[in-house]
């Protein structure tokens, strides 16, 4: 190295830290002047939130979301729902107002005791929360009213329930059907908001329907298995399509 | 090296002008904080007092000291062959590079059913469960096994190495010291059913998450097969413990989830128990009561993830 490059580097050094100085400078005069105290105390938050995300990611490493140190990188899913998941989104959105409907005739028949037919309420409340949670993924391809196909293919087995156990039954089989038709769902969406709201929903409709079974004296055996299986129980939103669409 | 002192020396002073002209800035701030000028508010006469230190200024900062270093490193040049230093250095290492992909959620997915599998025969083995509780534990902990299989081999078809043990995170901070409480226990037997009422929904909630993250819509349909049925256990194993059907229905009994506390003694602990905890599934801590303390344990994040470098124990 020889003088010209350490003058070279002396003054690169030097202009940083004039640069530095200065700001230093503009910002001891900002506080003591009180300017922009606001501003100069937003940076400071915003930068201890990053400095925060950094530390927290410096505890356990460079963390990388989705892709392999060697070969194929896994693609990231889009996170929001494609034209295809909304379609399904808001068929899910009338499947849960079905069976918002399937209650109400439950409840309506009257033969449900009070504490089954306050666990049964309960229920319809659930599927009406997770129609509202559909239907906003849905946009504006939310229906908001039930799927008037799947409709006619439960009602008649609340409509002909001779007895509490009998309508317990039908919503014990409906409560597996929907559990089904979300697993089946889940196979074919493809954004990742979509996919986590179905997730957050499945599974209570899968324990509605463990619910339910027990209250049917079910053993356990019958009520789970080793795994949920959604062959041959989950609706084909083809053969049961929303009115008018 | 062909540097005339002139050349330094006025260097040198252009900085030291600088720099003096700082200090003084510096020095009449400190003057005003520290002779209370009312002038400086509370929050501002902390800031300057303890240091705070603005995005802009660390940047700059930042930018001097890794100019200043170069100039440092650049000195050592090749005639000198480094910075002269004593002793030996000790050797640093970079933390590791954490990739986070479908192959690491389903050596995941594994390692928690193992860990399931673990805290199932243990509390199989300790003798406390009737006949009844045995049974179903004999069951579910036939479906972890299922489970565990399954998740083994998605691994091993997207190409990676199945974890086939617990999660020695899990073990470690969770499963151990739950174990050390029951151990203890007046109530082995109720504290074993909460312990795994709680492992199972901490399961289900693990899958849900998990679904976030898989790439694949197969990928998620295959964790929330499993995932249903981890629900499923905690809805039975609610029940079993003899909470309500779903929240919000009536005011829960809070008998098998309540220890009796001592006479005179602090207030026992209640987590009421349902078997439709909400209309969505959570993924909340799953609090659990063991020998009357209440234990939170967080759905596994990536501090508990199998990664390709964590090696079986």
């Amino acid at each position: 190295m020889d003088g010209q490059q350490l003058r070279c580097l002396a003054h690169e050094v030097d202009d940083e830290h004039r640069e530095s100085m200065k700001g230093i400078s503009d910002e001891l005069g900002e506080t003591f002047f009180g300017r922009d105290a606001v501003v100069h105390a937003e940076h400071r938050r915003g930068f201890l939130q990053r400095i925060g995300t950094i530390g927290a990611l410096g505890a356990l490493g460079a963390v990388v979301i989705g892709a392999r140190p060697l070969g194929a990188a896994d693609a990231a899913p889009p996170s929001a729902p494609t034209a295809d998941d909304v379609s399904l989104l808001a068929w899910a959105q009338s499947l849960e107002l079905a069976a918002v409907a399937a209650y109400g005739i439950a409840i309506d028949s009257k033969k449900l005791d009070a504490a089954t037919g306050a666990v049964a309420a309960l229920f319809q409340d659930h599927h009406r929360q997770h129609a509202a949670a559909m239907g906003a993924l849905a946009g504006k391809q939310s229906v908001g009213t039930a799927n008037q196909a799947v409709v006619d293919a439960v009602a008649p087995s609340f409509t002909k329930a001779s007895s509490a156990r009998e309508v317990l039954k039908a919503a014990y089989d409906l409560e597996n059907i929907a559990a089904a038709t979300y697993l089946s769902a889940l196979g074919v969406l493809t954004g990742t908001n979509g996919a986590a709201a179905v997730a957050s929903i499945q599974p209570i409709e899968a324990r509605h329907a463990t619910v339910l079974g027990q209250v049917l004296e079910l053993n356990v055996g019958e009520l789970v298995g080793a795994f949920d299986l959604y062959d041959r129980k989950a609706l084909d939103p083809a053969k049961f399509p929303i009115a008018g669409k | 090296m062909n540097l005339s002192n002139d050349d330094i020396r006025r260097d040198l002073r252009a900085i030291n002008q600088v720099q003096e002209a700082a200090v003084r800035d510096s020095g009449a701030l400190l003057d005003a904080v520290l002779s209370g000028d009312a002038r400086l508010s509370s929050p501002e006469r902390a800031d300057v007092l303890l240091g705070g230190l603005g995005r802009r200024r660390f940047l700059r900062l930042g930018g001097f000291s890794v100019a200043t270093a170069a100039v440092i490193a650049a000195c050592g040049g090749s005639e000198s062959g480094g910075i002269p230093q004593a002793g030996l250095v000790p050797t640093t290492l970079g933390l590791p590079e954490r990739v986070i992909d479908d192959i690491v959620l389903l050596r995941t997915a594994s390692s928690l059913e193992y860990t399931a599998i673990d805290a199932y025969t243990k509390a199989i083995d300790s003798g406390a469960l009737n006949e009844v509780q045995a049974s179903i534990a004999k069951l579910f902990r036939n479906h972890h096994g299922e489970h565990a299989a399954f998740f083994d081999a998605a691994t091993k078809s997207a190409g990676g190495e199945a974890f086939t043990k617990a999660n020695p995170v899990l073990a470690e901070s969770v499963l151990k010291p739950v174990l050390e409480l029951i151990g203890v226990s007046k109530d082995p037997q109720g504290d074993l059913m909460r312990f795994a009422h709680g492992l199972e929904n901490l399961a289900a909630g693990t899958y849900q998450q998990l679904v976030a993250s898989l790439t694949k819509p197969t990928l998620r349909q295959k964790a929330m097969t499993v995932g249903s049925v981890e629900a499923r256990h905690a809805a039975i194993l609610a029940k079993a413990l003899g909470g309500e059907p779903v929240v919000g229905l009536i005011t829960p009994s809070t008998a098998s989830t309540t220890v009796a506390a001592a006479t005179n003694g602090p207030a026992a602990v209640v987590i009421p128990v349902y078997q439709v905890p909400g209309a969505f599934g959570s993924l909340a801590a799953t609090s659990i009561v063991l020998n009357g303390t209440k234990v939170d344990v967080d759905i596994p994040g990536p501090n508990s993830f199998m990664y390709y470098e964590v090696k079986k124990p």
